[in-house]
């Protein structure tokens, strides 16, 4: 097997709040202890509520803020001190994609001359050689080069979104971060971005991460899964089998919520309450208070990431106890879910 | 009890554009509407003319019979009396449609002081019923709480709240779920299913996925460029779609289960409606154009059981052949 891309190795990140004059603090744990990596030519898909500390995960594996705790490998080297000259230059080999095209282009600025400006920045190839480049890539993300005369608030939301991939890919990076690029966009429009990440993703063999809350467009484009709670993972798996069988009770009721196209809303699992407030984490298993089938030990004991086979990992007390869980799931998700919930906790109450 | 409200003819332009060419829609007792389309298709305009709330520059044709009442004919001193009463809206984004600088209380007090004159005590009483109603725990002090200490799931059941406190017949919903996480989004459809259950109010959801619409409503219309396009029954629009436009919709939404397949992606945008294309607007995005297509506007038309399409080609081909895969992976999760 070759080394991975990416891997980050039990990293986290805790922001202060409210530090008062008397030096106390609340802190903030958005990421604890996550390990993850990406291969080259692979696409990591991770999922979450508000809150779950998917998007910081995002910043953390890209280098654009330190972790507090816990290392990120690049192409086998830790990624260089923020701001530096190295850091610098490693930002042609890795970009990021946000939600809101509109906010991530400079509206005074004609299409191409912001396409060009990271090959200016960074002194890549003769002027003309990066024009042709932008040319290139306007292309490739199916733009004519008339749009690049335009600017930002001439053209469409898709339209947009396909410029701000385009401009990440100009410097030939090797990863790529979208941070929910397609959920500002209508699902038309959603599914052209989508079929063109995947298809560039499998052209230029990037290792790409793939934030959402959208399970459907994150199973679409992905081939590993990861489940993200309260700032840790609770399940990852390759991304047709996870939900397909899940097993932790979260990644259960997440699949659960997805609609299915022409299906009324009967006889699923609804997840009670709001995503909890990452500043004021539950003890023990972080989802113990929402979850459907939690025993008292799950109230004091934190479980950890354990290994199913299979590629499968998953942080909960009940499935690691019960080896048997996998193989007693339905392999449709229809009705039969209730019942393997019970089956879980008599299983191993 | 209002026995339907029907839009006829309803058409709107902005500054001599049109951007509305002529709804009809009927909505009866009780009965819950998908309305679906990209944005810019107009489903949202559709619902802001019928109601009075689009800006004076609009202009507003056609009728919106509520009781044998045209609401466009009514003064606004009258129509006030029916919007929030009668028919109430709530839209997409809570956090900017509700007072940050009123308790929740006062929001919904206005409502009940308005539209069913109750006062002091009873206000309350019936205020914190509203809010146990749409599932906000510990109701009776939160009552006093300001929209920024809800989340924005709980914000959009206040909302709720307030459209249900002058008892509507009608509840029009204008995309109540897209800013919400998903476990979220579940749980105010679900409300809303449930409300328009217990209520028997009719509703009508709004929104650019259908598979949002499908989880809640029975008939949908799907529109286009300011035409409904096509109208049926949810069922039989996922198993036959006959316009191009809702079997590209259809197309582009990602599953959870089964394999996976490409995307159909509708190519293009909806067009300007300033520069709309002769013929059939969606002729250009569309894959079974024909020549006749760029010529002539086809009218809304039954193809079978409240089944309406309009579309030239899908007459002359019924929907039988229409995405087999389709029809396939419904049998898989039947």
């Amino acid at each position: 097997m070759t080394a991975p891309l990416l891997s980050a190795q039990d990293i986290a990140r805790s922001y202060e709040l409210n530090r008062t004059v008397w030096g106390g603090a609340s802190i903030v744990h958005a990421v604890s202890g996550v390990t993850l990596s990406v291969g080259r030519n692979e696409t990591l898909g991770i999922v979450g509520e508000s809150g779950s500390g998917k998007s910081t995960a995002g910043r953390l594996l890209l280098g654009l803020e330190p972790p507090t705790r816990g290392s990120v490998l690049f192409d086998g080297k830790p990624l260089p001190s923020i701001g530096s000259p190295e850091w610098k230059r490693s930002r042609t080999r890795m970009q990021m994609i946000y939600q809101d095209p509109l906010a991530a282009l400079d509206r005074r600025l004609p299409i191409s001359r912001q396409m060009r400006e990271p090959l200016d920045i960074h002194r890549i190839g003769s002027p003309q050689d990066r024009d042709a480049r932008v040319s290139e890539l306007l292309h490739s993300v199916g733009l004519s080069d008339e749009i690049g005369r335009r600017y930002p608030h001439e053209l469409s939301g898709g339209q947009r979104q396909r410029v701000v991939l385009a401009r990440a890919l100009v410097t030939r990076p090797n990863l790529l971060v979208c941070d929910e690029p397609v959920s500002a966009l209508d699902v038309s429009i959603q599914a052209q971005v989508v079929n063109l990440l995947s298809d560039l993703q499998a052209e230029l063999g990037l290792a790409m991460v793939f934030i959402s809350h959208d399970l459907r467009v994150v199973r679409q484009i992905s081939h590993r899964i990861a489940v993200m709670y309260l700032g840790r993972i609770v399940e990852e798996g390759d991304a047709d089998d996870l939900f397909a069988r899940p097993v932790h009770p979260y990644t259960r009721a997440l699949v659960s919520a997805a609609p299915i196209p022409g299906k009324k809303l009967t006889g699923r699992i609804m997840l009670q309450g709001e995503p909890p407030n990452p500043a004021n984490q539950p003890s023990g298993c972080a989802f113990h208070p929402r979850c459907p089938v939690a025993v008292a030990r799950c109230r004091s004991e934190m479980p950890t990431l354990s290994d199913l086979g299979g590629g499968r990992q998953v942080s909960c007390h009940l499935a690691g106890s019960s080896p048997s869980v996998k193989a007693e799931l339905p392999s449709t998700r229809q009705a039969a879910l209730p019942n393997s919930i019970a089956t879980v906790s008599e299983g191993t109450v | 009890m209002l026995t339907g409200v029907a839009l006829e003819n309803l058409s709107v332009s902005f500054n001599g554009i049109r951007v509305l060419h002529g709804i009809d829609l009927v909505i009866g007792q009780g009965e819950t509407l998908g309305l679906v389309g990209e944005s810019g298709s107009g489903k949202s305009v559709t619902w802001l003319a019928a109601l009075g709330l689009l800006p004076s520059k609009a202009r507003v044709s056609g009728r919106v019979l509520v009781n044998g009442q045209n609401l466009l004919d009514l003064p606004e001193s009258k129509l006030a009396k029916i919007r929030g009463r009668r028919i109430a809206m709530i839209f997409q984004d809570p956090a900017s449609a509700l007072n940050p600088m009123l308790t929740v209380k006062r929001q919904i007090g206005e409502t009940l002081a308005l539209h069913r004159g109750l006062s002091g005590a009873a206000i309350k009483a019936e205020a914190k019923r509203l809010l146990d109603l749409v599932g906000i725990p510990d109701a009776e002090r939160r009552l006093n709480a300001y929209p920024h200490e809800f989340s924005g799931g709980q914000n959009q059941r206040v909302m709720i709240a307030m459209a249900l406190a002058g008892q509507p017949d009608l509840l029009v919903a204008d995309e109540p779920t897209t800013a919400l996480d998903v476990t979220i989004q579940a749980q105010i459809l679900d409300l809303l299913a449930l409300t328009q259950r217990e209520t028997g109010m009719a509703l009508v959801l709004i929104s650019h996925d259908l598979g949002v619409v499908s989880q809640v409503c029975d008939r949908v219309a799907v529109m286009y460029a300011g035409r409904i396009v096509e109208e049926a029954s949810v069922e039989s629009l996922f198993d036959h779609p006959a316009h191009p436009y809702s079997r590209g919709l259809i197309g582009s939404l990602p599953v959870i289960d089964g394999p996976r397949q490409r995307l159909s992606a509708i190519g293009g945008t909806v067009p300007d409606p300033g520069k709309l294309p002769a013929g059939c607007s969606f002729a250009p995005r569309c894959a079974f154009a024909e020549a006749r297509c760029r010529e002539n506007i086809p009218r809304l038309a039954g193809i079978g059981r409240d089944h309406n399409v309009a579309c030239l080609v899908s007459e002359a081909q019924p929907a039988a052949a229409i995405r087999p895969s389709l029809q396939k992976k419904h049998r898989i999760e039947a």
